[in-house]
């Protein structure tokens, strides 16, 4: 050990102050500040913190100047004369930009105005980030046109117009990206735009998300394209294909992988970098990308969601489908596959949209998992048969070591053991997850987790021994949040607790989230203060609830768009 | 022969420390120099590093030996996401909660050694006291005399007032 060998001697005190610091130590430090306080009542400002420092000191003031990259972040909407001092103090360095208006059509001459004052710096762009409405496109079209030979990142994912959905789905912005416009782009993020047939597209790219079936101005990418633009980017290392619209749907009449061509025979490629694989789309898509794809297997992300066509309904066949969706060679997937989530039958009206598995903040907390999801989403009309999800995941995943089970919509039981035999099907979960709304969640699927009383009076074993978080998200449905049906719902979840307590298997930890969101308040009737007289009456099997687990949290909210908690809308 | 895993640093004070080649080579500087130097018994001086400067340095690097090899120091381009998502752990802060003198001489010293591991943390925490802090706060932190005149002040502060709309 070095204190071993230390010899001691009289040491002059160190005496550094922090103006004393080196450079390239100081630049980092407010580099660090400026990340730390861009925020401001009306949102982050990247330059807001360096603005602070640099009224410290001279040297500080002339640290700031000196350094172009502390203000080369430059956004959009913010008002033209911060738009130009950016500009100006930023000379000489490359430049990140993002160009982001809301939707409302005033919005349009600022965001005109902001781009022709960008518009001479285009070859200094490094990132171009834009979000505007398919409609606001045109005023980016003279950017996009442009030589970028610093440009880098690329991320073009238009705004959605929830309004206009019919109108989103069809329409493509009509500028193209090009290679040779942007001959240094490592990391591409496109949805509604035309890329670059497979002979012209990039071909060392790290990044490459996109958010529909690739299209080009001359026509539509078939699946053998896409495969090509993936064999010519071997270095990938984050791969993100969200297909819902545009692509394939049928199902190919050899689905089976004993009907397709050997593993010999198949032309394998490997993206040998891959970190993040999250693949969401129409079965024949993912099942034929997944057919020919090398991933590493120590890859630390996975995550797949497959929907199929309304015209399967034979569950024997649906679960086959599925059951074959992962091919031998990526087994190593499905068994160390943990996290497993089911969207639920988009059958009912409060069905809006269907939430990615993991957030970001998610993926920073806990950036090793490997998750599935048998997805069904609105654009493709999904089979009514109630219980077919959960006999469906029992069915494929019942052989895997799944530990956390996120359920967004749990499907109703169609038949009086549905719940119980989904649970046996998981006897190592750890942490369930459900969010839906009060329609969905019923108390069935907590009493299943319920351990059975014995003659002797003790309890058996319950389903699911090592549960130990249960979360539930519970949206209100207009005109159908009774009392009486959510207090048999908190009895239900209080009634498991304190069943398993009693059988040495208690929860650690139960969260409780209702909330109502802000299109619901709005449809609804009810008066405020019966909602306040129906959550007041929650707060004694709630409190009840406390002393049967180690951790418990309930929550009321009213209003968001989303659940705040888990982000899932309905 | 001695020990062919360890070797002798030598503070500019002349403190010598015995410590693990494994737990020397965080720091890019010495790992290369070792490689230039081979098989040998010879102490390395570390010119410009007092001993209780180094005798911090080397507890960190014991400490995180078996971290994961770091390779990508921040950056001012701005690697935003790691700089801010970068958790000092616990130990870290105890491991700052030093006399300011200190902290800047280890951070300089880690500059200098080129552990980038130790420049990152060291940047966090001195960035954690900044933050949220107005001009005056941070002046009175650091001991820095205010040198503008009032009319620079008062023109810096308008060209920047933008910063303190938002």
């Amino acid at each position: 050990m070095a204190e071993d060998s230390f010899e001691q001697r009289s040491i002059p005190p160190a005496t550094l102050s922090v103006l004393e610091l080196p450079l390239e130590i100081l630049v980092v430090i407010f580099a660090i500040v400026d990340t730390l306080d861009c925020w401001g009542p009306l949102g982050a400002a990247y330059g807001r913190g360096i603005a602070k420092l640099m009224l410290v000191c001279r040297y500080w003031r002339d640290v700031a100047y000196a350094t172009p990259e502390f203000w080369r972040r430059i956004d959009a909407a913010e008002p033209l004369d911060r738009v130009s001092l950016l500009l100006e103090r930023s000379g000489g360095c490359t430049i990140d930009v993002r160009i982001f208006y809301p939707w409302i059509r005033k919005y349009q001459p600022l965001c005109h105005e902001a781009i022709a004052l960008i518009l001479p710096h285009a070859h200094r762009i490094r990132s171009l980030c834009i979000n505007l409405h398919l409609d606001h496109y045109p005023a980016v079209y003279e950017l996009l046109e442009r030589d970028m030979p610093a440009l880098e990142h690329l991320d073009l994912v238009p705004i959605r117009d929830l309004r206009s959905k019919g109108q989103y789905d069809r329409n493509y912005a009509t500028c193209s990206l090009s290679r040779l416009k942007y001959p240094r782009l490592r990391s591409l993020v496109s949805q509604r735009l035309h890329v670059p047939h497979p002979m012209g597209f990039w071909r060392t790219l790290h990044t490459l998300k996109m958010y529909d079936f690739p299209r080009t101005a001359s026509g539509e990418y078939l699946m053998r394209d896409v495969i090509a633009v993936l064999r010519a980017n071997g270095g990938l290392e984050e791969l993100v294909l969200w297909w819902y619209s545009g692509a394939p749907t049928a199902l190919p009449p050899n689905h089976q992988e004993s009907r397709l061509p050997q593993a010999s025979e198949r032309q394998l490629f490997a993206l040998r970098n891959l970190g993040l694989l999250s693949l969401h789309g129409t079965y024949p898509c993912v099942k034929e990308l997944l057919y020919h794809l090398l991933i590493p297997e120590d890859i630390p992300y996975v995550d797949i969601r497959v929907s199929i066509s309304s015209e399967y309904t034979d569950v024997y066949e649906i679960t086959q489908i599925f059951g074959t969706l992962i091919p031998t060679h990526l087994r190593f997937l499905q068994e160390r596959m943990s996290n497993v989530s089911f969207t639920g039958p988009a059958g009912t009206d409060c069905y809006t949209c269907c939430t990615p598995p993991y957030t970001h903040a998610d993926l920073e907390r806990a950036p090793e998992r490997t998750a599935i999801a048998f997805n069904q989403y609105p654009g493709i009309p999904v089979p009514q048969s109630v219980s077919l999800g959960v006999r469906c995941l029992v069915g494929v995943l019942g052989y895997t070591t799944v530990r956390c089970l996120s359920l967004a919509g749990p499907p109703p039981p169609a038949e009086d053991d549905c719940y119980e035999r989904m649970f046996d099907a998981f006897p190592s979960l750890e942490e369930l997850e459900v969010s839906g709304t009060n329609l969905m969640i019923r108390p069935d699927l907590f009493t299943a987790l319920s351990p059975a009383p014995r003659a002797d009076g003790g309890r058996e074993v319950p389903r699911c021994p090592h549960l130990r978080v249960l979360v539930v998200h519970c949206a209100r449905m207009p005109r159908r949040w009774t009392g009486p049906q959510l207090l048999e719902l908190v009895e239900a979840i209080g009634g498991c607790a304190l069943a398993r307590a009693e059988s040495d298997v208690r929860l650690h930890k139960v969260v409780l989230h209702f909330w109502i969101s802000a299109v619901t308040a709005a449809l609804d009737s009810e008066e405020p203060e019966q909602v306040e007289e129906q959550e007041m009456g929650l707060r004694e099997p709630l409190q009840r609830l406390c002393g049967f687990v180690d951790v418990a949290e309930h929550d009321f909210s009213h209003g968001a768009a989303v659940c705040a908690r888990c982000t899932s809308g309905y | 022969m001695g020990d062919s895993n360890r070797l002798t640093l030598v503070a500019s004070d002349g403190g010598k420390f015995v410590v693990d080649k494994e737990v020397v080579q965080m720091s890019v500087l010495l790992k290369n120099m070792i490689e230039d130097l081979g098989e040998t018994d010879e102490s390395i001086p570390i010119p410009n590093v007092t001993s209780p400067v180094l005798t911090k340095v080397i507890e960190f690097c014991e400490n995180h030996r078996t971290d994961a090899a770091r390779t990508d120091g921040p950056n001012v381009d701005g690697d935003d996401a790691r700089m801010r998502t970068a958790v000092v752990s616990d130990w870290d802060r105890q491991f700052f909660d030093v006399d300011q003198d200190l902290m800047f001489e280890i951070i300089v010293a880690a500059n200098y050694l080129d552990i980038k591991s130790l420049v990152d943390v060291g940047c966090k925490v001195v960035a954690d006291m900044i933050k949220g802090k107005s001009p005056q706060e941070i002046r009175d932190l650091f001991d820095i005399v205010n040198d503008f005149s009032p009319e620079e002040e008062a023109a810096l502060r308008k060209e920047n007032e933008w910063a303190n709309d938002r």
